[in-house]
């Protein structure tokens, strides 16, 4: 039972991955770029789930929980700026600083949380011994990068208003400090002296 | 001897802005300022003292790391940093010793001549985050954890992009994906790592990779070293440099001489110990190959260099080569032992020696641009009886990273060339013979434009008062540690006795 259930995580997630990340390459509307790049964010969470299936030391859970919460705040993010019209005269700051750093989140770069979401998924992924899994999801990390340039370049960012803007607010900025907690716990304990 | 990090750690991410003050000084033409001086006046003086504060701190703890830097035996650091975000703990190695030393006293000097906080403005902002990023990767380098390292890479790359956007989008574009693709091979051979340590470790990572088996530690090595080669290339190869710095490209240059430490501690950490050289499939014959044709190309653009800045420029790239020539020899499986010793011993020394000689260089070419306004050897003569000591600076600089006895470089280059012709490998110890010969007719050749010939001599302008004194440092810490030969050796001999003990 759990070995068909962690074939199905696995099977379904690299397929939903590979699929996401070939819409997500195709030109076509900016909504629908980033809204694969989402479903190919849930199929990183199948995957660490399928490695947590496998080998319950491999730290898959926590890697899931991770790139769960970088899908849904960088989705939040990105939707709020994508979904509301741009302005006229100068770009939303806000729109357009959501709008990229929702990107990189799903694409794992830093200073995001993505980054730490993708490093927990490697390596649960290598230590459930699929090392296969891990060079297609560096892959397919890398390879979003290229709709989130173009889409970047290609259009003007939304210019969320009233709650929106709260929460769009709210949402890049907890995806830049969940990115920063390691580094910024450094700093806080550094001055509060605790020993290490 | 254990020591925390976090505090060093913090010290060197408050230090860096004035570091990167100190690098705006010292390239007043073509280094990204952070500020002009009419707005640093303007800016409060409270994060000088700050800075200086950390800096100082800095140096202190570096210098007590000093007793175990010469004993060549290293100190355990606890990086809790690590430990509970990743859980793992490394170990820092003498190596890493010299680096924080080093670092610190460039900080310490940086804060000599404080400047400011970078002013928001678009441009400048970015530059300061590259310069803040390329700190934390510096620090994250020192703490020997690599997925730090890759974290602060990749926010290296990404301000990079933001500050090459302003100019040139389509180019900053592609450099980030090439670049990220570099992180991402960087990271996958961190992760490897991870597994091999099986998710705790408290060895340092030397000693755990022993026991991992040698496909796992060449897939590592292949992995890291594949990775480095985009990021370095993803720097210098853009034209925003240009337009940015008004048409003069030298800070590529600059931004290299940076990248290259760095990437030459990864891979000083990695590869010695870590694996045997010998291990990594054609690296002595491209490390070679890679180093000879650096050292010659540079050693014949330093002849033909138009002016002091680039002549600067191509004897950083000449220790670049000096240092690969250095790996291919080490990794040469037919090597003997003392020839790797001999060989190994090159880039500790190098780390020394070579910061020291930059800044002596740096800081004579800076001397000349603020006093005469240019450094075009076209432009210059007869500086000799009117700078004396910039041209002394510049001569001690540039003759030590040629190798010329009784300079501290000399200590760098003359054991290996000794075991080479010992050994019989005449045409290497020849070729690269040859080539420090020619960079020492480079040196000559430009300080006899610029110092010596007799022409009508270019006006000066009057002088900033901190320009003396540095070059005054600078060139007397040059012949300190020329007097201290012995401790240099002994301690390039114990760094690389230390690596080949490592050797499984």
């Amino acid at each position: 039972m759990s070995s068909l259930a962690t074939g199905l995580a696995l099977g379904m997630g690299g397929l939903l991955l590979v699929v996401a990340t070939f819409a997500a390459l195709r030109p076509g509307r900016r909504e629908a770029s980033f809204g694969w790049a989402f479903v190919g964010g849930l199929a990183f969470v199948m995957l660490a789930m399928a490695a947590a299936l496998r080998v319950e030391s491999s730290g898959g859970l926590r890697a899931a929980l991770w790139q769960l919460a970088t899908v849904l705040l960088a989705g939040g993010a990105g939707m709020l700026s994508l979904t509301s019209r741009p302005e006229s005269g100068p770009p939303s700051r806000l729109g357009a600083t959501g709008r990229m750093v929702a990107w990189l989140a799903l694409a794992g770069l830093p200073p995001t949380i993505g980054f730490h979401a993708k490093v927990f998924l490697y390596g649960a992924l290598l230590g459930a011994g699929w090392g296969w899994a891990m060079a297609l999801a560096m892959v397919a990390s890398g390879a979003l990068l290229v709709p989130a340039l173009g889409e970047l370049r290609a259009a003007r960012a939304g210019a969320p208003r009233g709650a929106a803007a709260a929460a769009a607010l709210l949402l890049t900025a907890a995806i830049l400090l969940l990115g920063l907690a390691p580094y910024l716990t450094l700093a806080a304990r550094a001055v509060g002296g605790e020993a290490g | 001897m254990t020591l925390n990090l976090d505090a060093i750690l913090l010290n060197w991410l408050l230090a860096f802005p004035f570091s990167a003050a100190l690098m705006a000084a010292l390239f007043p033409r073509f280094s990204l300022r952070p500020h002009s001086e009419a707005e640093a006046e303007s800016l409060p003086r409270a994060p000088f003292a700050l800075g200086a504060l950390a800096c100082l701190m800095g140096v202190s703890l570096s210098v007590s790391l000093l007793p175990a830097a010469l004993r060549g035996t290293g100190a355990a650091a606890d990086y809790w940093w690590t430990r509970d975000w990743y859980q793992l703990r490394f170990r820092a190695d003498g190596f890493s010793v010299a680096e924080a030393m080093t670092l610190y006293l460039i900080g310490f000097l940086a804060n000599l001549h404080l400047y400011g906080l970078p002013t928001p403005s678009q441009p400048h902002w970015r530059a300061a985050a590259l310069l803040a990023a390329t700190g934390g990767a510096a620090a994250a380098v020192l703490s020997a954890d690599l997925v730090a390292t890759v974290f602060f890479l990749g926010l290296a790359l990404l301000s990079l992009w933001l500050l090459a956007s302003l100019e040139a989008p389509q180019g900053a574009d592609r450099m980030l994906v090439m670049g990220y693709g570099g992180v991402l091979l960087v990271l996958g051979g961190a992760m490897v790592m991870w597994r091999l340590a099986a998710g705790t470790s408290t060895e340092g990572l030397p000693l755990l990779l022993l026991t991992a088996p040698t496909a796992a530690v060449r897939l590592v090595a292949v992995l890291v070293l594949l990775g480095m080669i985009p990021l370095l290339a993803a720097a210098p190869a853009h034209s925003w440099l240009r337009a940015l710095l008004r048409g003069d490209s030298r800070t590529a240059l600059l931004i290299a001489a940076v990248l290259a430490p760095l990437a030459m501690s990864t891979a000083l950490r990695l590869l010695p110990g870590t694996l045997p050289l010998s291990q990594m499939p054609g690296l002595a014959t491209l490390s070679l190959a890679l180093g000879l044709l650096s050292l010659w190309w540079a050693a014949l653009s330093t002849r033909m260099a138009r002016s002091i800045g680039q002549a600067v420029g191509w004897l950083v790239t000449a220790q670049a080569g000096q240092f690969l020539v250095a790996l291919g020899v080490a990794a040469n499986p037919i090597a003997t032992a003392a020839v790797q010793r001999a060989a190994l011993a090159v880039p500790a020394v190098q780390a020394v020696t070579a910061p020291l000689a930059l800044i002596a260089l740096w800081s004579a070419t800076s001397s000349v641009l603020s006093r005469v306004g240019t450094d075009a050897l076209a432009g210059l003569s007869g500086l000799w009886r009117r700078l004396p000591l910039s041209g002394l600076s510049f001569l001690l600089g540039g003759l030590s990273l040629a190798g010329v006895p009784p300079l501290p470089g000399f200590w760098a280059q003359g054991p290996l060339l000794g075991a080479l012709l010992r050994e019989g490998r005449w045409l290497l110890g020849a070729l690269v013979l040859a080539a420090d010969l020619l960079l020492v007719v480079g040196v000559l050749g430009v300080f006899r434009k610029a110092f010596l010939r007799e022409r009508e001599a270019p006006p000066l302008i009057p002088a900033r008062r901190w320009l003396s004194p540095q070059l005054g440092m600078a060139g007397a810490a040059l012949i300190v540690l020329a007097a201290m030969a012995g401790p240099l050796r002994a301690w390039g001999g114990a760094v690389a006795a230390h690596v080949l003990s490592l050797t499984p």
